[in-house]
């Protein structure tokens, strides 16, 4: 070990003269930070004229569509050099301004990468990017479902502009200005909706309670919602906390739910958390909440273009002592898939649902000179036993493709006999918790009273053959026994108790 | 240039004690931070602990149960608090900077808990992650252990005296672990039985007095390691007053002086402050001493210049023939620090200061505060002549009421060789009982004699575990380190029957994002080494021909070589089941010795800093963990530093040969 400082420095020497190349004249500046900074780290070890072809590919396709110009270029132009003498070239004769040069170049060299992860971001988009991993948006304060062609008010946000108005929950937005919601999209309606912070709107609703119409005066303002919910399932307890993103307060929140879990003193069935549609955030977060679920062990090991292998650890965090179910979906990326990864090779947790997405990379946000940002994939990671995730996703232990049928699966599989099934204000409950669906559980039609046939087979655990996505309810409930439907009102409920 | 007099005044601890005051209503209005601590005998110290940070308060928090029982969690938190305003104290121990984040650790390895029962994500775990980390760099890994045994902490269990005393050791210069309650009851922060639960109004009073303790003279109070105490001189309070009191109305005269002193206060002075202030001496302006100090300010004439004006001050103040110690140790501390800045230059000036200072020594009447407050810099002035005895005679003669006089005394008896007499004068000593800053300087001199006297012992203790280091074997290294900014994590195999090693490893460069491998081969036989060139693909061979740095230098020299040629200072704490083992080279014995060599860098220019701590499991006498921090700069105004850990495993299967491969391979 007296040697140890010579070879450290003999290692660091190599890398001062590889370092020593000469920089070009800053013209384009951003364009030529984006460049090295791809060309050093990338995972994909891209060369140089991929990227100096895609960025001149691109600005040529751009200039032609949105200026009616016709930009040539070689393409044996494959250095930095010959692709700012291009875009300067470009600039003068075209008289295209610098920035558009660049944020197409940035793109093309971007879009060579064949990477969907690795972004440029203007200076609005990192702060919208940044907010969203944190669960911020700008807007009212309410949540909308869309039923029977109505928009109608299913949640109001705490402390947000809707909290502080007379909006209720339950009310129907007929406009938004002059703009009449009636017939629009979920997305038409979504555009009317989304402005500036700080901007106004005025919305005409309609209350049924009270069969009137009112108007109301909102401004928009930037909300924090929370990154976890989370609720005891009834009958039988099993907890069930949704993770909506990996931002620097899930888990805390995650945290306090378990926490308040375990005050109520019932000794609990299991644990289902929910990451369907969670596409990320922090790796420090998903760190943090596997800390929740295991004392010690390994999370990730991460790579990078230089071959080299890092180990990430929990450690100083505490066994869940129950059983874990994971929900998720298409939409459970990154982070997501690291946690769930990690809790299923360490035995803490099955997975139900379907395929997850297969983003086994890690970015990192760098700011460049004119304040815009690069969000860069620098690493890949793999799950402690060294699963492939990127391009792959993982393979859910239950595979369940609808979603009530996912929530009734992972219950069943933590040992709970009775199921109580609903559909309410367009969502679905189940054991008292209501799950937000763009499928009702029960439908009339003329043979009588349908209901969803993934769910129902999950429910009773028998196998379906219908091609029909509804299917008469009567039949089954004759058939099995423990399965019962009791009306209340207007309100359906299925009963099911296993034996 | 500023006058290195103002970087006497600050006092590193008072401010960053201060920093740390939350913003709650002080109790300083009559108001009570609590609602039952009003007849508590502790009450002062309850109060004083929320001035400082160490506990909550606010509405929120309206009791302070003084009467229960501390947690060991609670007691670590406050210890945290109380380490985070007094981290200067133990600054010769962890070399940890003020800012470091403990609970991050220092590189690639994050620091973790030894426990079950402490998790991520509670209010605990920082605090209690940052003390186990102080722990480690002070005693070594798992010390928290030591504390509260096992693999719980039981973190809201009662902690009790003794293990409350086990930590703050830390603060002492207790050698002993199993002795720390008696330690920590000889300073008179504890005061109850081994088990007795510790309330939380005794954990209250034991920070304030610890507190009290920390803005004194600090443990280890003879070591210099980079040669910038001794001579030790008083600490300035003021070095901006104004010599006199002014009111609303003034003068023309008085106004262009308190602007013109205004200026240089705030660095804002120009020529034109200093010819304002040349023209106040040439008239009848009675503030002649602070006309006269400010002008010898003056960066636009020469040092001789300044120095002239300094001593012009000290002219003007006794022929005001008001005595005020204060104004002149102020005075005569200018005229010391004048001289130093020359001295850099020139050392023949120190004697020519010294000469014309001491004329003012008849003017005082011996043994006054005033007489004190202009020997203390006429013997630190001989001491920069080489009058070595002269000074010691003089600071004898006040020792016994100033704590400089001791300080120096002892220091310069020691470093002549003469221990016994050091010895003997501090023994003699019995400061008063009010008096706790002579008590604790007394006390801190006599466990640092007795910590000098065994460095030969712990010399042997050192170069035996270094020599069984050296025999094994076969041997693995696991470390961090940083170098240059570059930041590595590796593991070495060292075969010395092949003899032959291989480290392999990543490093994180400061001008790239993403991590780089790391692999070489040594031959120790051969003196070859080869190093793979990830950019190139390539082995790359190097003979290991000569020594590159300083610290490779001291390396290869033994123990009993840096005590004789280095003047290496040793100290040894038990802990546990570890001995730890400091080492200094001080500064200018470094700089001195070293500029007599010729290294791979170049001739050094100077070595701010060397220390090491080695951790020595007692059962076994191996070295476990060795941590290092070098400073160094060489002609070439290279700059160096280096720092970092390194774990000894000897059980570890090691089999090293280096491949044909990259022995055929290599390239040039």
């Amino acid at each position: 070990m007296k040697r140890i400082s010579h070879i450290l420095l003999a290692a660091v020497m190599f890398l001062s003269l590889a370092l020593s190349v000469s920089a070009e004249q800053p013209s384009f500046t951003e364009t030529e930070e984006v460049f090295w900074n791809i060309m050093e780290s990338h995972l994909g070890r891209p060369d140089e004229k991929q990227l100096i072809q895609g960025a001149l590919q691109l600005a040529s396709k751009m200039a032609e569509e949105e200026k009616q110009m016709k930009l040539l270029y070689s393409s044996e132009d494959d250095t930095l050099h010959e692709l700012e003498r291009r875009l300067a070239e470009w600039q003068r004769k075209g008289g295209l301004d610098a920035t558009t040069l660049n944020y197409w170049a940035i793109n093309g060299m971007l879009e060579s990468l064949d990477d969907p992860h690795s972004v440029f971001f203007t200076y609005d988009e990192l702060r919208y990017f940044q907010s969203s991993v944190e669960n911020e948006f700008v807007g009212f304060g309410f949540r909308l479902r869309l039923q029977d062609g109505a928009f109608i008010i299913r949640e109001i946000v705490a402390d947000s502009p809707a909290a502080a108005s007379e909006l209720q929950r339950g009310d129907r937005i007929i406009k938004v200005d002059d703009i009449k919601l009636e017939d629009k999209s979920f997305e038409e309606a979504y555009a009317y909706l989304k402005g500036a912070e700080g901007s106004e709107a005025l919305l005409t609703v309609y209350r049924a309670s009270e069969s009137r119409e009112l108007q109301v005066r909102l401004k928009r303002a930037m909300l924090t919602l929370p990154e976890a919910e989370g609720q005891l399932f009834a009958n039988e307890p099993v907890g069930y906390i949704r993770l909506e993103t990996f931002g620097s307060d899930g888990a805390y929140q995650v945290r306090d739910y378990l926490t308040a879990f375990a005050r109520t003193g019932k000794p609990l069935k299991g644990l289902i958390l929910d990451l369907r549609d969670n596409g990320g955030g922090y790796l420090s977060s998903a760190r943090d909440i596997a800390s929740l679920f295991m004392e010690e062990g390994l999370l990730m090991y991460t790579t990078n273009r230089n071959g080299v292998e890092v180990e990430t650890w929990v450690r100083n965090g505490r066994d869940i002592g129950i059983p874990v179910r994971i929900l998720v979906n298409g939409g459970s990326a990154s982070a997501s898939e690291l946690l769930a990864g990690a809790l299923r090779d360490h035995e803490v947790a099955k997975l139900v649902g379907t395929k997850t997405y297969g983003k086994g990379s890690a970015q990192q946000v760098m700011l460049l000179s004119e304040g815009d940002a690069l969000k860069l994939t620098l690493n890949e990671y793999f799950t402690p036993k060294h699963t492939v995730v990127n391009h792959v996703g993982l393979e859910p232990d239950i595979v369940v493709e609808d979603d009530a049928a996912q929530v009734v699966e992972a219950l069943q599989s933590l040992g709970v006999k009775s199921l109580q099934l609903s559909d309410q204000d367009g969502d679905t409950v189940i054991n008292g918790i209501f799950f937000p669906t763009v499928h009702p559980l029960f439908k009339r039609e003329n043979d009588g009273l349908n209901i969803r046939a993934a769910v129902l087979a999950h429910l009773i655990d028998e196998e379906i053959t219908s091609e029909e996505e509804y299917i008469p309810l009567a039949p089954y409930l004759e058939a099995n026994p423990s399965l019962k439907l009791e009306q209340s009102g207007n309100n359906l409920t299925l009963f099911y108790t296993m034996k | 240039m500023r006058k290195r007099i103002l970087t006497f005044a600050c006092g590193v601890l008072v401010t960053s004690m201060l920093t740390i005051t939350p913003g709650v209503a002080s109790a300083a209005g009559g108001f009570l931070p609590y609602d039952d601590i009003s007849k508590h005998w502790a009450r002062s110290s309850i109060i004083r602990g929320v001035e400082a940070g160490l506990f909550a308060a606010g509405s929120k928090v309206p009791h302070f149960y003084p009467n229960r029982e501390m947690t060991r969690a609670e007691f670590v938190a406050m210890l945290d608090r109380v380490y985070q305003g007094g981290q200067y104290q133990l600054y010769p121990l962890t070399f940890l900077s003020e800012h470091a984040e403990l609970s991050k650790g220092e590189g690639f390895a994050e620091p973790y808990l030894p426990y079950k029962d402490v998790d991520r994500l509670t209010w605990m775990y920082g605090p209690t992650l940052r003390v186990s980390f102080l722990l480690d760099r002070l005693y070594g890994p798992g010390s928290i252990q030591t504390v509260f045994p096992g693999e719980n902490m039981s973190p809201n269990q009662a902690i009790s005296q003794d293990e409350a005393a086990k930590l703050l050791l830390m603060f002492t210069m207790g050698e002993d672990s199993s002795l720390a309650l008696e330690e920590v009851k000889s300073w008179g922060w504890l005061e109850g039985e081994k088990n007795d639960k510790l309330k939380r109004g005794e954990a209250a009073a034991a920070a304030d007095r610890l507190m009290q303790y920390l803005m004194q003279d600090p443990i280890l109070p003879l070591l210099d390691y980079d040669g910038q105490k001794f001579p030790m001189v008083p600490e300035i309070q003021d070095v901006f007053p104004l010599f006199a009191t002014y009111t609303a109305q003034k003068s023309v005269e008085e106004q262009k002086y308190v602007d013109a002193v205004d200026a240089i206060i705030n660095q804002m002075d120009s020529e034109q402050t200093y010819s304002d202030l040349r023209k106040l001496e040439t008239r009848s302006f009675p503030n002649q001493i602070g006309a006269h100090y400010y002008l010898s300010w003056d960066p636009n004439i020469t040092l001789e210049d300044n120095l002239n004006e300094a001593f012009l001050a000290i002219d003007a103040y006794f022929e005001d023939k008001i005595i005020l110690p204060e104004t002149l140790q102020l005075l005569s501390a200018n005229v010391y620090d004048l001289a130093l800045q020359m001295g850099s230059s020139d050392s023949k000036i120190y004697g020519k200061v010294l000469e014309r200072l001491s004329t003012y020594e008849s003017k005082v009447k011996e043994d006054t505060d005033e007489w004190e407050s202009l020997v203390i810099y006429l013997a630190a002035l001989e001491i920069k002549a080489g009058k070595i005895d002269d000074a010691l005679t003089r600071y004898r003669s006040f020792a016994a009421e100033n704590h400089e006089a001791l300080t120096n005394v002892t220091y310069y008896l020691i470093a002549q060789d003469r221990m016994a007499e050091a010895e003997e004068l501090v023994t003699s000593l019995s400061p008063y009982k009010n008096d706790t800053r002579m008590v604790q300087l007394v006390k801190l001199l006599k466990q640092d004699i007795s910590s000098l006297k065994e460095q030969s012992a712990i010399a042997l203790d050192l170069a035996y575990s270094l020599r069984k280091m050296d025999r094994a074997s076969t041997m693995q290294v696991k470390g961090e380190s940083v170098l240059s900014g570059y930041l590595f994590k590796y593991t070495q195999d060292i075969d010395r029957e092949k003899k032959a090693s291989r480290t392999t490893g990543y490093f994180q460069s400061p001008y790239k994002r993403i991590l780089d491998p790391m692999d070489s081969y040594t031959d120790t036989k051969d003196r070859i080494h080869y190093t793979y060139d990830s950019e190139s693909e390539q082995w790359v061979k190097n003979r290991i021909n000569k020594l590159d740095f300083l610290h490779e230098w001291v390396g290869a020299k033994n123990i009993n070589e840096r005590i004789r040629d280095l003047n290496a200072r040793y100290y040894k704490q038990s802990y546990g089941r570890y001995d730890v083992i400091t080492e200094w080279i001080p500064r200018p014995f470094l700089e001195e010795k070293g500029r007599q060599v010729v290294l791979g860098k170049g001739k050094i220019l100077s070595a701010p800093l060397y220390m090491n701590k080695y951790y020595i499991d007692r059962e076994s006498d191996q070295l476990i963990q060795h941590f290092w921090r070098y400073e160094e700069i060489y002609e070439s105004q290279e700059y160096v530093a280096y720092s970092g850990t390194d774990i000894y495993e000897y059980n570890a299967n090691v089999k090293v040969t280096i491949p044909e491969q990259v022995k055929n391979e290599v390239s040039r």
